[in-house]
């Protein structure tokens, strides 16, 4: 039984490599976040809890990008977590942080002990609508990143592109996906595996299931005025290119959920 | 008798417990490997980036890449009595794997090191609800765990 090759003479020779050894893999090109032993030191050495803990929700704050590398194993949560208060005064400045080392730990746990809920619903929507009301396929125009909404079509094309999204841009797109555009979160779901680097069956479609309502009391929406507020300029927020995201909470709710307002 | 670790994809470093479990330590000869195995990763929804990063992180390890069916080259490695050591998961792909392998030899999952200490099965019904249980234990180094725990 032969050994594959670990020695090439640049990456793209590496990216070729799996490209002919995997030829049904979605994508077209590698990410740039390299899965390397170097990579991951660099990013432990970044680590800054305190700073993550005030900034985590803007998309250019000082989140960990090692996603990644938890997701593969190659740190343990122990580490991160034992590292992260190592470089805090204070414990409570490392809180956010293994707070959310904990969701993964979480969503470990939840696969465990219900395997069936990684592909079907956990509990019923709270949107007024039924399973049999949102659509099983994603949508071709969301599939191209060409939905003529500018904020989401510039999320769609930084995770076919790079691999990686920033946690809030996740929950943007797959608001979008599910509630403005009524698609199964499966479908949804089944997207972003194909395209993140640190895809994880658990803590991705758990986390679907939360934004479409099917684990959580409500359904999670945003607003342009939100993102406007956390993305800076890393994606299009003008108002006349995101016309069906610029609403105030209220009116969003009415729109998206209308029979929530019958059965109030 | 051979000795075979096998390393997937949710497990990639040299440092974990795996490599101190007795059946390794007390073998004489361990063969370290990884199987790329389209059946998998497809069935698994894993795209190109994905599987570039995961290649890119077995060059890094002390492991032979050997493409194939885990479970026929895992078995074909082993021979009709070795014993396979490997990461515990809860990934629906691998434990199905491991349930295979499990009806043919030994086959050891040996846990990643603990990250918080739960006296039962945590209440999974929301995330707070968990976080509330674990916190205490999760904001301490090593989960607040004696050092003869970790890893174990």
């Amino acid at each position: 039984m032969e050994s594959l090759t670990k020695t090439f003479a640049n990456r793209s020779a590496l990216v070729n490599h799996v490209k002919t050894l995997s030829p049904q893999a979605t994508g077209e090109d590698a990410s740039p976040i390299e899965g390397s032993q170097v990579g991951l030191v660099q990013k432990l050495d970044a680590l800054d809890p305190a700073a993550y803990g005030r900034s985590r929700n803007f998309i250019n704050g000082s989140v960990t990008r090692l996603s990644p590398f938890i997701r593969h194993g190659m740190v343990s949560l122990n580490r991160v977590r034992n590292i992260a208060l190592d470089r805090v005064t204070r414990n409570s400045d490392a809180e956010k942080l293994i707070q959310e080392l904990a969701w993964r730990e979480f969503w470990q746990w939840v696969r465990r002990d219900h395997p069936d809920w990684i592909w079907h619903d956990a509990e019923p929507y709270k949107t007024g609508f039924a399973p049999r009301d949102y659509a099983d396929a994603l949508p071709q125009d969301i599939a191209a990143g060409q939905t003529g909404v500018a904020a989401i079509d510039d999320i769609i094309a930084i995770l076919t592109s790079t691999g990686y999204l920033h946690n809030h841009l996740r929950m943007y797109l797959a608001a979008y996906v599910v509630h403005w555009r009524r698609v199964k979160w499966q479908a949804g779901a089944r997207f972003m595996l194909n395209h993140l680097i640190d895809a994880d069956a658990a803590s991705n479609n758990l986390s679907w299931q939360w934004i479409a309502s099917t684990y959580s009391q409500k359904p999670y929406i945003f607003n342009l005025d939100n993102m406007q507020k956390y993305c800076g300029d890393v994606i299009n927020t003008q108002s006349q290119a995101n016309q069906v995201l610029d609403a105030s909470y209220e009116v969003l709710t009415a729109r998206l959920f209308p029979q929530l307002r019958e059965m109030d | 008798m051979a000795t075979i670790l096998w390393m997937h994809d949710g497990a990639l470093r040299a440092d974990h417990p795996m490599f101190e479990c007795q059946p390794i330590q007390s073998a004489d000869h361990v063969k370290t490997v990884f199987i790329w195995d389209n059946d998998y990763f497809a069935a698994a929804e894993m795209g190109l980036k994905q599987l570039v990063f995961i290649y890119e992180a077995l060059i890094d390890l002390p492991v032979e890449i050997i493409e194939g069916s885990t479970v026929d080259v895992l078995r074909q490695l082993a021979g009709e009595d070795g014993t396979i050591v490997t990461a515990s998961s809860s990934d629906l792909g691998l434990t199905q794997i491991m349930s295979a392998l499990n009806t043919s030899h030994r086959l050891y999952q040996v846990a990643d090191e603990s990250f918080a200490r739960l006296d039962k099965t945590p209440d999974l019904r929301r995330f707070f609800r968990y976080w509330n249980k674990a916190k205490s234990s999760a904001m301490q180094h090593h989960g607040g765990l004696p050092d003869f725990w970790i890893g174990s």
